[in-house]
């Protein structure tokens, strides 16, 4: 199977080749956008990849796995879609959150009783609704992009560095709205903690 | 469990749940990918709303792709000939159409005149409920000089037929108001503040081999087969209305050369005129039709047939997904009124921009 890189270096002379980027991964850019704003995703997935397609010229082929930069571009088009997130995560804070426990009920350790859950999500998506932008962007790609730290860094186009403390504010906040504290050195143990490696998809 | 875990893992959790995008949302995304990768010269007619033609395949986008790049190369050297043909009872009957074609003379639209090309199209509409089929209808007045003003009329679209309750439901919501006639009146038919019309007639060869070639390698990559693309550019091309009796002939005589194309209904009704359909089944489940009077070699029109059900939600297999007929006439003068924007308002952002000031709907 081609990488992505260089799935997009055909696609210069052969236009029509970006399809298969398309084919590889509209799917999960469109779960991304679809859990951030709902039913507007299928406009999200269209449209990121019509931008992708747009400035193909600007992709680094030595990246090989294209997601990060997509889930960047589809970031950058949910900005323009920030009330409609906004009712999304307050339909989550209202009685949105009764539905998710039924949908991951069966998920949830035997000890979270379903209120407990309730009020967790609940808390959850009202910290993440006041969150700065910035914030809120690299947490998600992080915990619904499946990106790793290097990943969301490409995806938003910021130091490693900034990633990581944007993540650990992000996290420490959704923290506090669930009333837990978490030793220092165990939110660093979960940075460690091997996620996937987005750059692994080429292979 | 890990206490510091648990907000993310919380998180992670949340809508986990969501839909995976629909199989018409993905068709309509790639769809709008290839539109924006095609070359130019691969869009010789501007499709309008609705007209969007659902269901790309994998298999047989990229393998058109490498086919355009390895084997496509000229009008001369292409993809048409060697590879067979339609099936020969529709070869014979294209062929007999093609004969009638040339015979007849084309109407001559004198200084002053407007040639009418009236259109009664049936389009799939599709929303969060269901799908059902509303009209789409207009007569478009192209003047003798193609640099004046041409006119057209859109007629109010209407609901043609619906599958069921959701169907109903999608089908009362898309029509809440009552719409109006829109005119609209452009210099050189650049409609909507857009592009002038250029029909393109002028770049296809007349050698219906080298026409086919000529197809085959312009729209290379877009469709959901290269000879299933072929067929939709000879009748995106055809139901213009404006080609001559001769390029006629010669896109029937291309349309004989594309394998898989075969006579689907001998006697296929569409607005009261009868001919023959000629198609081509489709592996997104759509087969496109063009129907054609062989004994006059007029065009009556095309249409869309769905060959499985759950290509839309709720249309049962056989059902009409759409259709257009063409009629055309010559007359002398074409209705007052209109303006370039219609009902979107007035120009904007200067002329050929495609933008008026109300966006459409």
């Amino acid at each position: 199977m081609s990488s992505d890189s260089e799935i997009i270096r055909r696609s210069r002379d052969t236009p029509a080749a970006f399809a298969e980027l398309y084919d590889r991964h509209a799917a999960v850019i469109h779960r991304y956008a679809s859990r951030r704003i709902g039913e507007a995703a299928d406009d999200i997935m269209s449209e990121t990849f019509l931008v992708a397609f747009e400035r193909r010229a600007a992709f680094d082929e030595r990246v090989t796995d294209a997601r990060p930069w997509l889930y960047g571009i589809a970031t950058t088009l949910l900005k323009k879609r920030r009330r409609q997130e906004a009712r999304a995560w307050r339909g989550l804070v209202a009685g949105g959150a009764a539905e998710q426990v039924d949908a991951i009920r069966h998920s949830v350790d035997g000890h979270d009783d379903r209120l407990d859950a309730e009020l967790g999500i609940r808390r959850l998506a009202a910290a993440i609704r006041r969150m700065p932008a910035r914030d809120r962007d690299a947490l998600l790609l992080y915990a619904w992009g499946d990106l790793d730290y290097e990943g969301v860094a490409q995806a938003l186009d910021v130091p490693v560095g900034t990633v990581r403390s944007r993540l650990n504010r992000a996290r420490r906040q959704l923290r506090q709205a669930s009333g837990r504290i978490a030793p220092a050195e165990e939110v660093e143990h979960e940075r460690e903690s091997g996620r996937t490696d987005a750059a692994a998809q080429g292979a | 469990m890990n206490a510091n875990q648990d907000e993310l893992t919380l998180l992670r959790k949340v809508r986990d749940d969501v839909a995976a995008p629909s199989g018409v949302a993905l068709n309509a995304g790639r769809a709008a990918l290839l539109d924006a990768a095609a070359p130019a010269a691969a869009k010789p007619v501007t499709r309008h709303r609705g007209l969007k033609r659902a269901g790309w395949t994998t298999l047989g986008v990229v393998g058109a792709a490498s086919i355009a790049a390895t084997l496509v190369l000229t009008n001369v050297v292409g993809l048409a000939g060697w590879r067979g043909g339609a099936d020969p009872a529709a070869a014979d009957s294209l062929a007999r159409a093609a004969a009638a074609a040339i015979t007849t003379s084309d109407p001559v639209v004198g200084s002053g005149q407007y040639l009418k090309v009236t259109t009664t199209a049936v389009y799939a509409a599709t929303g969060d409920y269901g799908t059902y089929l509303e009209s789409q209808n207009g007569q478009m007045y192209i003047p003798a000089n193609r640099d004046d003003d041409w006119v057209w009329v859109r007629d109010p679209s209407t609901v043609v037929q619906t599958f069921g309750p959701g169907s109903e439901k999608q089908a009362a919501a898309d029509h809440t108001n009552v719409e109006r006639t829109e005119v609209v009146r452009a210099a050189k038919g650049a409609f909507y503040n857009g592009k002038p019309l250029d029909f393109g007639l002028g770049a296809l060869p007349r050698d219906p081999q080298q026409l086919l070639n000529y197809i085959y390698r312009t729209t290379a990559g877009a469709g959901v087969s290269p000879d299933g693309e072929a067929l939709v550019f000879i009748a995106d091309t055809l139901r213009t209305g404006v080609v001559p009796a001769d390029q006629r002939a010669a896109l029937y005589k291309a349309l004989a050369g594309i394998p898989g194309v075969e006579i689907t209904d001998n006697q296929a009704t569409l607005d009261g005129r009868t001919g023959v359909a000629f198609g081509r089944d489709e592996s997104n489940g759509i087969r496109q039709e063009i129907i054609i009077d062989p004994t006059t070699g007029d065009v009556i029109g095309e249409r869309y047939i769905l060959l499985k059900a759950g290509v839309y939600r709720g249309v049962p297999a056989g059902s009409l997904e759409g259709s257009t007929s063409v009629t055309t006439s010559v007359v002398d003068a074409a209705p007052a009124g209109g303006t370039v924007c219609g009902r979107l308002g007035d120009p904007a952002g200067g002329a050929g921009s495609g933008e008026c000031s109300t966006a459409d709907k």
